[in-house]
Formats: C-alpha cells, sequence, structure tokens
C-alpha cells in the first residue's frame, strides 16, 4: 500500500524463480503459493520503488508491505482519460501541469492558466473581458476550414461543445447572443484541478479519435485522500489597474485647432462661395457652417463657443472605465477510510471588468467520492454544479473601446443639471453632410455612451450540473471491465434591455418600424437547454510473462448532445411590470392587408425557438507491450461514427503507433548513472481523419425562417446549402515525432526535446468555381499543409539545501507552417489568401517606405520583378506585393524561475511570442463612404489609406495627424489628408491605392516578453500555528502582467487593436489549512 | 455468474452495433435532405416568392432592373440627367455589373437541374407540375443570358455564333465551354417544349403553360422563326385580350395589380426589399427626361392616350416601371413576324388591333398606301439587316410607344442592327459602341480556366 491505501496490481514474485508471479487484487491483497522460509519476495509496481521482503517463520501468515514512491520524473502518472500510465511506457508527448504549478495563479479560468506553461500548446487571449475563452492552438494550425480548437476532457468525460443553433430571423441581429458561457471550460473552478494533461501528438491522442485533431487536453479534480477530514480554506483579492493608455490621442484644443485647419483648407472656399458640396467636419464644421443649433450664430458667438469647448477636456477612458477588484473564495474538505474517499468544495468567484457595469459572479459546487465496496469493484462517483452570472451594458454595435478612442474629448458625458449630454459629433457626420439616409439613427434625445451603458442591460445566467459515474471491476484474474457514464445538464439565460431613449433601442425596433421615427424600449430574452450524455465501457487486460507484459483495452463509447431554446423579443417594453405594449403602425386608419402581413411576419420573426442533436457513436481499441522496462511499443486504434447530416461516411479510422526505448535502462549505460540517470527515445507515428462539418457531400436544402403564402397556401421556402458533391472525403493528419527524454545528476537537471512533422492532406477549403455550376464558391479537398516544429523543456535545480532551493525551467516551441499543395485559382495573393509554399496564416502586402514629399502619399516598394512600361503599371498591386510574415505567432514559451527560502517563496513566471505580425489600424468609424452617393457627393479621389479621407478626421485622432503633410509642410509624418469629393488629384493613376498594398504601412510586429506573475508567498512555520489547530497558512502576494516587453505601440500585444486590453493587477491571496 | 456477465456484455454490443445507424440518424433543425416533391418544390418556390415580393432580378426581374436597362437604351436622355447617382451613364460604365446576372440566372439553372436530375417522383400532380416548372423557369433563363451574353440572332450565322455554356445537369466537377448559338437555341426551345409536356395549370407555381407560350413567342421571335413566333402569340393573345384605351390609362399607375392582359408580372406582393427596388426603379427614371426623338415620335399621333400618361410637360417619366410580359408585347410580335414573312396585311391587321385601342379620336387604320414615312431614329435596319420599309418602321415605332420604359428599348437596339449612338456626361462623350450590346461574361470565369471560355469581343484585360 501507498499512503495507507491499497495497491491494485502490484506484481509479486520470487526473487529465485521470477517465473512464478502474482499480482494483488482490488484490495491489495495477494497470495502466494510456495511461501518458503529463506525465500525473498520482490514487489514492484510502476511509480514506486521495489521492495524486496525476506521470507520468516510461518508462511501461512499475512505479511504487510509498504511501498514508497520512486522520485523519477520518468514515473510520472499519466492520465489519458481512458487508462492511467506513466511517462516510462508512454510514446507519445504529453505535457503536464500539476496542482503545485497552478497554485498561486490568478487567472479565474483554466484556459487562460495554462498559457506559457507547456511547450508547443499556444494560448493566446482574444479578449480581455472576463469569462472570455482562450484561443488554443497546440502544435500549430491543420485545417482551413474546420475547428482547430483541442478537446477538453474532465475527468474521462469529453466536453460537447454546444453548437447550440443560432436563430436566423431578420428580428434578431446576429452577434446579438452572448455565448459567453456556452463553451464548456468556463465553468470549472480551478481550484479544483489536480492535474492538466495535454496530449500533444497522435500516438497519445488517437484513442480520442478524430476530434483530437488539435489536441486533448485533459483535465483531473481533486480526488479524496484516506485519512482524517482536512478543511482548506482558500481567498484571493485582485485590483485590476484600467489600461495604461498610449494611443497619445489630441487633446481638446488641439482637437479644435486641427478642426479649423481643415475648415479653412477644404471647406471654407466652398462656404464662401456659398456652395453646397463643401466638406463639414468635426464640431468646429458644423459651427462655422451653421448648421443645427449654430444657424445664423455671428462669427463671434462661434469663436466663444468653440473657445468654451476648448476647457472640458474628457478622457474617455476614465469615463468608461474602472479599477476593477475581484475575488475568490474556496473552502474544500478531503478525507476517507478503509474503503472510501472524498472531496467536496465550494466556491465563489467575483470578477468584475474593466468596463464599468460589467461584472461575472461563479459559485462552484464540486464533490468526488471514490468506493470500494468489495474487492472487486471499485466505484467512482463525482458531481458538480455551478452557477455563472454575467452582466454587463447591451451595447450591440457600439463598442466601448473603439468610443473611448474616436470620441471628441471636447463633447461632455454630462451636462451642469447632472443629467446626459447628448453627444453633437460622434454620429453627426452623415446628419450634416449630404443626409442621404432618412431613417434615424439617434434617439431624439442624442446620443449618450454611459446612457447606453446603464440604460441597456445584458444578464447571462448559466446553472451546470454534472454527474459522473465510474465502475472498475476485476472480471477474472488479469480482465477488467471499466465504465464511465456521465450526463450534463446545463440551462442558460439571456435578458437583454434596451431601454427607450438609448440608441441600442432604436436599432433594435421592429424591422418594418425603421424607417419611422418611433421609439421604443425592447427586451430580447432567451433560454437554451443543452444536455448531453456519455456513456463507455472498455475490457482491460493485462498480464505479464516473466519479462514481458502487456495490457490491451477495447471498448465502445456513446454519446450525444442536445440543445433547446427559445427566444423572444418584445417591443415596448415596460420594466416596471414586465409586460411589453407593442407599438401600433404609424398610420392606424390606413393599414391595409398587406402591411398587416408584414406586421405579422415580423412579430412572428420576434419569437422563436431553436434546437440541434448531435450524437456519435465511437469504438477504441489499444495495445501496450513492454520488455523490462526497456521497450515500449504501443498501438491504438479507433473509429468515429457521427450523425453529421449529409455524410455518406459516417465512420473514419483514426491510428497510432508508436516506441519508447528507455536506453537508460541498458546494461552499457549503467556507466553513466551518475551523469546520466535516464534517457529515453521515443519515436511515433499516428493517423487522424477528421470529418469538416462545414461541408457534406450530399445535397441538402435548408429552409427560410419565411414562408411563402399565395392565397392563404403556405409553402415552405428553401434554398440548397450543399449541392451533391460525391468527392468530398474526410481531412487525413498523418503525424511523425521523435522525442528525447533525459533526466541528468539525479533529475536536478531534465529536459525534454522533441521534433515533429504533421502533414495534414485533403485539407478542405473553398475553391472558385465557374459560374455555370450555379456557384462561386465551393469546398473541396485541396490543400496539403505541413507543420514542423521542434520543442524544447528544459528544468533545472541548481540549489537544493534544507532551506534553500532554486528552480529554474523554461520551453520554447517552433512550429513552421506551410501550405504545400494548393492550386490557387486566383492569379495573384489576396492579403488573406492561401498560398503554396507559404503559411496558412501569412500575410501579403507591401512594404511602405515612408511617406513621398511631393504628394504626400504612403510609399511603397516595388518588386524587383515590376515590370513598368506605363505609368499606370505603378498603380498595379501585383507590382508590390511581398510576404511579409505571419499573423500566428511561430516561436512561443515561457519560462519559471521559483526560490525558497524557509516559508518564502518567489516565483516569476513569463511568456513569451515572437514572429507574429498584424496590421494594426484603427479605423475610424466615420469616412467619406458614410456620406457618399445622391449626385452631391461623388467620389473624384479615392483614399490611399483611411488617414487620407478627410471625413475620417471628424472624430478624434492620434496627435500625430497634427504634423500631416501639406504643400507648405512636405516633411509632415502623417500622410495628405483630402477630400475625396474635392479636387481630383489622380494619384490612382501611378500610385498603389490598392487596400492591399497600402495596409502594408501597418504592418507591426507583435513580438513581446511578458513577466506574466511574480508572486511572493510566505508560508508561516508549522510551530507557530500547531496551537491554534492548523495545519497550514500561507500569503502571496502577486503582481500580473506588470512587465511586458515589446516594440508593439498600442495597448497590448496580444490583444491589439481597440479591443479589450489585457492589464495590470495586483492580487493577494491567502490558504489555511485545518 | 462470470458467463452470464460476458453473455449479456456480448449481447449489449451486438445490439449497440446493429442498432448505430439508426441512432446516428438525427435530423437537424430546417434542414433535410431533399426526397419527396414536396421536400424539392421548397426551392422553386423560393424564386417565386422572390418574383412575387419583387425581390428577383433575373428571372421576372423587379422594377430597379428594368430601370437599369433603360438607362442603357436611347429613350431617355443621359446628356440631360439632372444627377446620376448610383445609375449607369451608359452600358459602358457597366461593364462590371452587367457580369453579375450571369451568376444569378446560371444558380437558377442550378436550382432547376437539381429538380429536373434529382427528384425521383415524376408520377404525381406535385412532381409534374414541378418538373413543368422546373424546365420552364430553366428555359427563360437561357433566354435571358441568350439575350444578354450573345450576339443577336441571326439564322445563317447562328452556328458560327458564341452562344452559352450548356448545363443540363447538375456536375460539380462539369467544365462545359460556350456551344453555339444555334445548340444554344435549340436546347432552350427543347426545355420550353419539355415544360409544355407537362401542361402546368396550377396559377400558384405562376409558371403556367401561357406562360411558358408566351416565353416561346418570344423566344422564337428573338431567333427569327417567324412562323413559329406567331403561331404561339396567338394561341396566348386569344386568353390574355389586349387593354382598351381607358383601361390603358387606368393601368399604366397601378402599382401591383395583374390586369387580365398581363400573362407575368413581377411585384404583386409587398416586402421591405421588394419596396426599396420598387421606389428606386420610380425615382431613377426621373433623373433623366426623354429623349427628343421620341417626343416627336409621340408629337405626330396627338389623340393616342399613351401620349399624355408616360411623361409630362417637362419630359419627366411618369408610367410606373414595373417588369411584366404583357399581350399587346405578343400582338406587336405577330404583326412583326408577319411582316418579316410578307404577310402584309396580317401584319397590318394586328397592328391595327393595337392601334385601335390606343388612338381615342379620329383612328384611321393603316392601310399599305397610308403608312407614314419611314421615322428617323437610331433604329435603320430590321432584324434581318434589310433597311426599314414603312410598314416595319411603324411596327417598330408602334412598339417603342407601346413597351416605353418597360426594359425592351435596350433590346429592341440590340435585335435591330445594334446602332451606335453617344451621350455626354461630367464633360465627357460616351459612345455606346457595338460590342457593348453583348455583356461580358464573368472575368473571373474567363480566367479560372484559361482557354474554356472565351470573353465576348471587344472586352479585353
Amino acid at each position: 500500500m501507498r499512503g495507507g491505501v491499497p495497491l491494485v496490481g502490484v506484481s509479486v514474485r520470487y526473487k529465485e524463480f521470477p517465473q512464478v508471479g502474482v499480482t494483488t487484487d482490488i484490495d491489495g491483497k495477494f497470495s502466494i503459493k510456495e511461501m518458503k522460509e529463506g525465500k525473498t519476495l520482490v514487489f514492484s509496481y510502476i511509480g514506486m520503488k521495489n521492495v524486496e521482503h525476506l521470507l520468516k517463520g510461518a508462511t501461512h501468515l499475512f505479511i504487510k508491505i509498504k511501498m514508497e514512491s520512486a522520485t523519477s520524473e520518468l514515473d510520472q502518472v499519466v492520465v489519458t482519460g481512458y487508462t492511467q500510465t506513466t511517462f516510462k511506457k508512454m510514446t507519445g508527448s504529453v505535457g503536464i501541469i500539476s496542482a503545485d504549478q497552478l497554485k498561486d495563479q490568478t487567472q479565474p479560468t483554466v484556459d487562460a492558466l495554462m498559457q506559457g506553461k507547456i511547450a508547443g500548446v499556444a494560448v493566446s487571449a482574444i479578449s480581455g473581458q472576463p469569462g472570455s475563452t482562450q484561443k488554443i492552438r497546440i502544435r500549430g494550425t491543420n485545417t482551413i476550414t474546420g475547428d482547430g480548437e483541442p478537446l477538453w476532457v474532465i475527468d474521462g468525460v469529453p466536453i460537447q461543445s454546444g453548437s447550440t443553433d443560432m436563430p436566423t430571423s431578420t428580428e434578431i441581429k446576429s452577434g446579438q447572443f452572448d455565448d459567453l458561457f456556452m463553451n464548456g471550460v468556463a465553468g470549472i473552478n480551478p481550484s479544483d484541478i489536480e492535474s492538466i494533461t495535454i496530449l500533444k501528438d497522435a500516438s497519445a491522442a488517437a484513442i480520442y479519435g478524430s476530434r483530437a485533431a488539435g489536441g486533448v487536453i485533459v483535465v483531473t479534480t481533486k480526488k479524496g485522500k484516506s485519512g482524517k477530514a482536512q478543511i482548506n480554506y482558500s481567498g484571493n483579492v485582485s485590483v485590476t489597474l484600467p489600461p495604461q493608455r498610449n494611443y497619445s490621442l489630441m487633446n481638446s484644443q488641439e482637437k479644435l485647432a486641427y478642426e479649423q485647419g481643415l475648415w479653412d483648407e477644404f471647406s471654407a472656399p466652398g462656404f464662401e462661395a456659398g456652395t453646397n458640396d463643401y466638406p463639414i467636419v468635426g464640431v468646429v464644421g458644423i459651427i462655422r457652417a451653421g448648421k443645427g443649433k449654430f444657424a445664423g450664430w455671428s462669427k463671434e458667438q462661434q469663436d466663444a463657443y468653440i473657445e468654451e469647448l476648448g476647457k472640458t477636456n474628457t478622457d474617455w477612458y476614465d469615463e468608461l472605465f474602472r479599477n476593477s477588484v475581484s475575488t475568490t473564495h474556496n473552502l474544500s474538505i478531503n478525507g476517507g477510510g478503509d474503503k472510501y474517499t472524498y472531496y467536496t468544495s465550494l466556491a465563489y468567484t467575483r470578477n468584475a471588468g474593466l468596463l464599468k457595469n460589467n461584472d461575472y459572479d461563479r459559485y462552484n459546487l464540486t464533490t468526488n467520492l471514490s468506493m470500494h465496496p468489495s474487492k472487486k469493484v471499485k466505484i467512482d462517483f463525482g458531481a458538480s454544479m455551478s452557477y455563472q452570472y454575467s452582466k454587463s451594458p447591451a451595447l450591440n454595435s457600439l463598442d466601448p473601446f473603439q468610443y473611448a478612442y474616436f470620441a471628441n474629448p471636447y463633447e461632455s458625458p454630462y451636462n451642469e443639471d447632472g443629467s446626459y449630454r447628448a453627444d453633437e459629433t460622434y454620429y453627426a457626420l452623415g446628419e450634416y453632410n449630404n443626409k442621404k439616409t432618412s431613417s434615424k439613427i439617434i434617439p431624439d434625445c442624442g446620443f449618450n455612451v454611459l446612457r447606453e451603458m446603464y440604460e441597456t442591460s445584458s444578464r447571462t445566467k448559466n446553472i451546470k450540473t454534472m454527474v459522473r459515474a465510474g465502475i472498475d471491476y476485476s472480471i477474472i484474474n488479469h480482465l477488467r471491465f471499466v465504465g464511465l457514464a456521465s450526463y450534463t445538464y446545463s440551462t442558460n439565460r439571456l435578458k437583454e434591455i434596451y431601454g427607450k431613449n438609448t440608441k441600442a433601442a432604436l436599432d433594435n425596433r421592429l424591422s418594418i418600424d425603421n424607417n419611422t421615427n418611433k421609439e421604443y424600449a425592447s427586451i430580447l430574452q432567451r433560454n437554451v437547454d443543452n444536455e448531453s450524455y456519455m456513456i463507455r465501457g472498455h475490457f482491460a487486460y493485462d498480464d505479464s510473462f516473466g519479462d514481458h507484459s502487456v495490457s490491451l483495452i477495447a471498448g465502445a463509447e456513446l454519446r450525444g448532445s442536445k440543445s433547446d431554446g427559445l427566444y423572444s423579443k418584445r417591443y415596448g417594453y415596460d420594466e416596471i411590470t414586465g409586460n411589453a405594449i407593442t407599438p401600433l403602425p404609424d398610420d392606424p386608419t390606413g393599414v391595409g392587408y398587406e402591411k398587416l402581413k408584414a406586421y405579422l411576419a415580423a412579430i412572428d420573426g420576434s419569437n422563436g425557438e431553436t434546437w440541434s442533436e448531435q450524437r456519435f457513436a465511437s469504438f477504441y481499441a489499444s495495445a501496450d507491450y513492454y520488455y523490462k522496462n526497456k521497450y515500449v511499443l504501443n498501438a491504438s486504434f479507433r473509429t468515429d461514427g457521427s450523425s453529421n447530416f449529409g455524410s455518406g461516411e459516417q465512420f473514419n479510422p483514426n491510428w497510432a503507433a508508436g516506441a519508447a526505448w528507455n536506453a537508460s535502462e541498458e546494461d552499457f549505460m549503467a556507466s553513466l548513472k551518475p551523469v546520466l540517470n535516464r534517457l529515453t527515445l521515443r519515436i511515433a507515428t499516428g493517423f487522424t481523419g477528421n470529418i469538416n462539418r462545414s461541408v457534406s457531400p450530399q445535397m441538402i436544402i435548408s429552409y427560410y425562417d419565411d414562408y411563402r403564402n399565395i392565397s392563404n397556401n403556405i409553402y415552405h421556402i428553401g434554398k440548397v446549402v450543399s449541392p451533391p458533391n460525391p468527392n468530398l472525403h474526410w481531412e487525413k493528419t498523418q503525424d511523425v515525432k521523435v522525442a528525447l527524454d533525459f533526466g541528468m545528476f539525479n533529475d536536478r537537471l531534465t529536459g525534454i526535446v522533441e521534433g515533429y512533422y504533421r502533414k495534414s492532406k485533403d485539407v478542405v477549403t473553398s475553391v472558385q468555381v465557374l459560374s455555370s455550376t450555379g456557384f462561386t464558391q465551393q469546398k473541396y479537398n485541396t490543400a496539403n499543409i505541413d507543420n514542423t516544429g521542434i520543442e524544447a523543456t528544459l528544468s533545472g535545480t541548481p540549489v537544493k539545501t534544507k532551506d534553500f532551493n532554486l528552480s529554474l525551467s523554461a520551453n520554447i516551441a517552433y512550429n513552421k507552417n506551410k501550405v504545400t499543395k494548393y492550386k490557387a485559382s486566383y492569379s495573384s495573393m489576396g492579403y488573406n489568401n492561401l498560398w503554396e509554399g507559404y503559411p496558412v496564416d501569412a500575410i501579403y502586402s507591401g512594404r511602405y517606405t515612408g511617406i513621398d514629399p511631393e504628394t504626400g502619399l504612403y510609399t511603397y516598394q516595388l518588386r524587383p520583378d515590376a515590370e513598368i512600361h506605363t505609368a499606370t503599371d505603378l498603380n498595379k498591386p501585383d507590382n508590390y506585393r511581398y510576404y511579409l510574415g505571419t499573423s500566428e505567432a511561430p516561436v512561443t514559451g515561457g519560462f519559471n524561475v521559483t526560490a525558497k527560502y524557509k516559508g518564502i517563496r518567489l516565483s516569476v513566471n513569463g511568456t513569451f511570442a515572437t514572429g507574429a505580425k498584424n496590421f494594426e489600424y484603427i479605423k475610424s468609424p466615420t469616412s467619406a463612404t458614410t456620406v457618399s452617393g445622391n449626385g452631391i457627393f461623388n467620389y473624384t479621389e479615392r483614399e490611399q489609406v483611411f488617414q487620407n479621407d478627410l471625413f475620417a478626421h471628424h472624430l478624434n485622432v492620434p496627435k500625430a495627424a497634427a504634423d500631416r503633410w501639406t504643400p507648405t509642410n512636405t516633411d509632415g509624418t502623417y500622410p495628405r489628408v483630402w477630400n475625396p469629393f474635392g479636387e481630383a488629384y489622380g494619384f490612382g493613376y501611378y500610385n498603389p491605392m490598392d487596400k492591399e498594398i497600402t495596409y502594408g504601412a501597418f504592418l507591426t510586429n507583435l513580438s513581446y516578453a511578458r513577466i506574466k506573475s511574480i508572486i511572493i508567498g510566505y508560508t508561516l512555520p508549522k510551530k507557530w500555528i500547531s496551537n491554534l489547530a492548523l495545519s497550514d497558512v500561507d500569503f502571496s502576494l502577486s503582481l500580473n502582467n506588470f512587465f511586458t516587453f515589446t516594440g508593439y505601440s498600442g495597448m497590448d500585444p496580444e490583444t491589439p487593436g481597440a479591443t479589450y486590453p489585457i492589464s495590470r493587477s495586483v492580487m493577494f491571496s491567502v490558504n489555511v489549512g485545518f | 455468474m462470470k458467463n452470464k456477465l460476458f453473455i449479456s456484455i456480448y449481447y449489449g454490443l451486438m445490439i449497440l452495433l446493429t442498432s448505430c445507424n439508426n441512432y446516428l440518424d438525427v435530423k437537424p433543425k430546417g434542414k433535410i435532405i431533399p426526397e419527396t416533391a414536396e421536400d424539392f418544390s421548397t426551392i422553386i418556390h423560393y424564386w417565386l416568392d422572390q418574383i412575387e415580393k419583387g425581390k428577383d432580378d433575373v428571372i421576372i426581374p423587379n422594377p430597379e432592373e428594368t430601370t437599369t436597362l433603360e438607362m442603357f437604351a436611347d429613350d431617355l436622355n443621359a446628356t440631360l440627367a439632372n444627377n446620376f447617382s448610383y445609375t449607369s451613364i451608359y452600358a459602358g460604365s457597366a461593364i462590371n455589373k452587367n457580369q453579375t446576372p450571369y451568376k444569378t440566372l446560371y444558380s437558377v439553372i442550378k436550382d432547376c437541374n437539381m429538380i429536373i436530375g434529382n427528384m425521383d417522383d415524376t408520377e404525381s400532380d406535385l412532381g409534374r407540375t414541378l418538373l413543368g416548372t422546373a424546365w420552364s423557369i430553366r428555359s427563360i433563363c437561357y433566354y435571358n443570358l441568350m439575350q444578354r451574353y450573345c450576339e443577336p440572332y441571326q439564322p445563317e450565322t447562328a452556328q458560327e455564333t458564341l452562344g452559352l455554356p450548356l448545363v443540363d445537369d447538375f456536375d460539380m466537377e462539369a467544365k462545359p465551354a460556350r456551344a453555339n448559338l444555334k445548340e444554344t437555341a435549340e436546347f432552350i426551345e427543347k426545355g420550353f417544349r419539355n415544360a409544355l409536356s407537362y401542361n402546368v395549370s396550377n396559377e400558384d407555381f405562376i409558371f403556367t403553360s401561357s406562360v411558358t407560350k408566351a416565353y416561346l413567342a418570344r423566344f422564337f421571335f428573338w431567333t427569327q422563326n417567324w412562323s413559329n413566333a406567331i403561331t404561339y402569340a396567338k394561341e396566348v393573345l386569344e386568353e390574355y385580350p389586349m387593354l382598351e384605351a381607358d383601361e390603358y390609362v387606368e393601368a399604366i399607375n397601378q402599382k401591383q395589380t395583374k390586369t387580365h392582359n398581363v400573362i407575368i408580372r413581377s411585384f404583386t406582393m409587398d416586402d421591405d426589399i421588394g419596396i426599396m427596388n420598387y421606389s428606386t426603379a420610380q425615382a431613377d427614371i426621373k433623373s433623366r427626361p426623354v429623349d427628343r426623338n421620341l417626343v416627336e415620335l409621340f408629337a405626330a399621333t396627338d389623340n393616342d392616350v399613351r401620349r399624355r400618361c408616360n411623361f409630362d410637360s417637362k419630359r419627366i417619366v411618369n408610367k410606373i416601371i414595373t417588369t411584366k410580359l404583357r399581350s399587346e408585347e405578343l400582338c406587336l410580335i405577330i404583326a412583326e413576324a408577319y411582316a418579316h414573312l410578307n404577310q402584309e396585311t396580317d401584319a397590318l391587321s394586328y397592328l391595327n388591333q393595337l392601334r385601335s385601342k390606343r388612338i381615342t379620336q379620329d383612328y384611321v387604320a393603316y392601310t399599305i398606301d397610308n403608312l407614314p414615312d419611314v421615322f428617323q431614329q437610331n433604329i435603320k435596319t430590321d432584324a434581318t439587316g434589310a433597311p426599314l420599309t414603312k410598314l416595319m418602321s411603324a411596327i417598330l415605332c408602334e412598339r417603342r410607344k407601346e413597351l416605353f420604359v418597360e426594359g425592351d428599348r435596350w433590346f429592341e437596339l440590340k435585335r435591330n442592327g445594334r446602332p451606335e449612338f453617344w451621350v455626354t456626361a461630367k464633360g465627357k462623350k460616351f459612345i455606346t459602341e457595338k460590342y457593348l450590346y453583348t455583356f461580358p461574361i464573368p472575368k473571373a470565369d474567363i480566367r479560372l480556366f484559361p482557354g474554356l471560355l472565351i470573353q465576348n469581343p471587344g472586352y479585353i484585360e
């Protein structure tokens, strides 16, 4: 037994006659024949040091053997979800994050915790919003149109991503439904995690089948330990600081002066000449042109008002964002007796967002129970419940980060009397220039961002319950049956309310009211119930014959998921009573039959139901063979059948095979043992067949939500979404890897170096087809993608004394992604096109070479092979296009330094990603397209980059814009600004104007290295606390994201652009064990 | 005990394996793999719905498409336009835009082919109606393609003239090149005849036998098969009598009604997008005054009701723009076809039938002796290339007046010699050259498989 727990499957044999041996049963008991005095029994077990026991005296007596764990990393247990094995017996590539590594970490969700921890696992934030999910790529991207996300497995149960059917009604805007909690990992309490195992290659993950194409993340939750009940409390408080604003935008005076400059140059001549086609830009333009409330003002009145505006200087970042305080509390109890162990935890997390009025709360209850009622049976039972609640403003199309950037600084949020002050410029450009749309875009009382934030709300509640039961039954000596069943039920409720005076309410009116002036509040509700189940069983056979041992498993799995939802949008909502008074059509006397029909259709479209169901059946098997702990052979197979609609090939094959050689166990290596204590070489290959769910070889008709109603005969209307295409088949990935795993100086220095090559064949891409087929694009198996990479992890403990311990570890991964086969149907590279010989995320654009002092335009390097015969050849994009890099970082990694001195510990964690590039341009929401058309504003000179567009300067701009190029300031650092409807310069004839090329000026390198956390912790000495009946008291302080080293100039290189950034936070935690 | 367990597990697995296929058979929301005629009918109902709601751009296009065609033709004068906003100054400014209908028309053809080729039910009433409708719509689409993307039909040279890629059956991999124009015409005719064999009478499916016959008349007229054009036009004309003068005046301002002379029309039901297309059409048509030449043509007949209700004193159009096929056109087809067959009496008889319904006072029937002189206009030769006779000129002028702003003039110019004419705008001269009458095949298709599709003459990269 180990730690008082009986061990199953310990090999017991005579040292003298190794051929005679037995294994222990479920209670750890054994009986062996020919017990004779003087013989020695050898007890061996994976992960334990061998124990030798000399038999003395009476042989019929019980002997009790206590085994100790072996310290070697090779014996670390690897949980694959189907079986439990050790590093020594693995042929696949795995990475393990233990509970220790997760300690003190501040991230509230599991996925964020993994960043920088494991080589080859690239985790990047998509947004800094609380509760949002991360993008995870394991060893590069191997699909183009499919899903590259890894599969999450919690205690053996794969999380079935709820492919929830979204309503497609015209009354519901796309992206309106928050899918915040639809992702399964968000509800897991990180404190309950015992370990995270990442299966990186086909050899390790093949048993999970085709869903494992993106890798598998196996999460094991904490189980109880036998002994007296242990109670543990941990809690923390953290403060998140607002994003450091370093965009360097203009202040009021600067912006007003800038607007005056634009007015003088572009508008004043036309205005003075009395024409009506001069541009009106910025509040200065509106005032000078005498529009709106400024009609008839004298020059003095105008100047006075502008001066007054200059005194207001609103920092919109301060208005919209805050220092947020978040907290977590965790209480757990665990213990057990002879035949059972238990673990229960209660947790509460509150995560306040940076954005005002944005909060996230989570409650968790987790229970794990293990029992072994008889010597043949072991039962595991787990139940967990989580409740998540999120509150935020329902801003729909308005992005607060964009607003904070662009809102003019001379606007202010409140009037003197404290009421909301309308923003006079944000949505006003179209109103004063050409007013081409008659539909209302802002409410009568004007637009105010804070009103939007406080008078709209989006509340999401999610309750998720999961129960799981597993059985391990020994049928006969070497044969066991292992079964696992789970059922998950979750309900997600969303309620969005748009208050009457908000723009959100205006945008959410009945579609047929779009051209009216009516204003009314509305409410959108959506309830979705998801349920999923999984049941699986396999037979496991373990046996050994002398130096040979085998273990085999074979089984089947069924799983399914189902989602049912209702949505309803009600108009004229009254928050006090919860009733809705649907507003009547504008002219009640003249409502004809057609109008009535349109009205009813809009109301019908506001309510509806959604559902979806998926089912899978799988068969799997694996076989392992070991010889003398030196050689390991492993093979696994799986086939998955799915309810994938319209696919004839319901079952697809996946297999993997691998070999490992524990070279250090060889006799000839024995002399090296003191230095090189272990050395393992692993080679594995695998094959994955992936069904791309976005395509189907069979003809599928999809119904519209609308009907054809002809003299009260109602007909369905449909569309062929998938034409018959018998040539579609699986995407296949072949994978080969070699790994060298070593330990030196008794594992004081350990490392793994791995190289891999993954070839994905027949990847489905969109292909242009002849219009005569009736389609312009179709999806086909066309491309091959290679991912080649190398990963290295090195950890060392240079100092290890009684009081002081220093450990270092670092990992780095390099992945090269390349499209090796793709017949492009276009003649030149688009900037997000697939092109043979380049990575999937390649960037093709122009090489920026500075501002031309002659014209004030951006210039780009001509290709050396460009053929220039006429002046217009100078505008051809093909003459400028270069491959400029990739948007997915090829090099990623992380590092950790931990030092412990007595009770004090210091830990520094970092992560880095280099080589990623992307276009960084924060484009103004206003532009010439807002006002063009209608015969007055016709383009005469289109912009090269958005900065050229006079109308893009209506809202706030960076300080740099003040140094714009003008004929008198020819060395300006900001490109020329012009009126696209004014003078024609003919730039387009001899300059590259194509966006694909001109975006090149905005290319930024997103490489960074970041100290994710610096943690200082202190554990109180035992002697201080033993009197208080406490077993453990621990404090820590952590500083997160305080240092980022990057050449990037925006807010955050991980989440570039004007979006929800990742920001600094300080956290204090306490941990008390009773 | 152990054996029992084994046996039960064994049987469990067996049941599991055999029930796997049923287990995996899950039907998603709102999606079907079509089997029955009703399943297939949904894709036809989609297009019928588009036509009714004025959202279809290509089969029986919405009013906006009609306005677009009028912008290319010469009845409205671009030189005098008050603005151009989104409209094309002349056909040459719409070279990119004119490639789009090609894709959309083939997308409709694909849907028809899916029904024709994949539907097993060919016996039930619904199945037969659906097949008839699909054949009819498919041929109408090919006819529309031929009118736009092929040169005008000349029986003598049709075999050497470029036709269309003819897709008979849906095949994702097919790479059809352009057939010749003669094969194209035969292909279209065969389709119409197939449609007629199903004798569609269900009005819910819009494309009844009468509609098919009316289109057959248009088709034979375009391909200069005069006697067949007469046969089919006559048959439908009997069913759909022409409007009398007073009915005509009333009907001209009706937005959505289908009067007794209308065989098929678009936009019969209210719809957001339909109304938008409709209003744009009405607004755009008013941006250009009527050309002097047409004003002079109307001036010659003072008692013609069409003179007053087509445009106002400022030469701004006040006829409501709609898209339809009406029996007056069939009457004109018969008259012209007889004229080409040198049956002048019959030609005059049909020409007079229409005139008598439009001239309210002092109506004098045309005889071969009292026909006015050839009216001077852009069209100088008739469809066969012969110089205009008095009779032919009278028929063409009658057609020009009757079908004013109904999207007909552009194809009349094309059919009758493709005359070149020019307008000025924004200080530049825009010439509608001969090649512009034939729209370009989408550039993307030409580039996709070099050498497979031949672009129409005049369009070079």
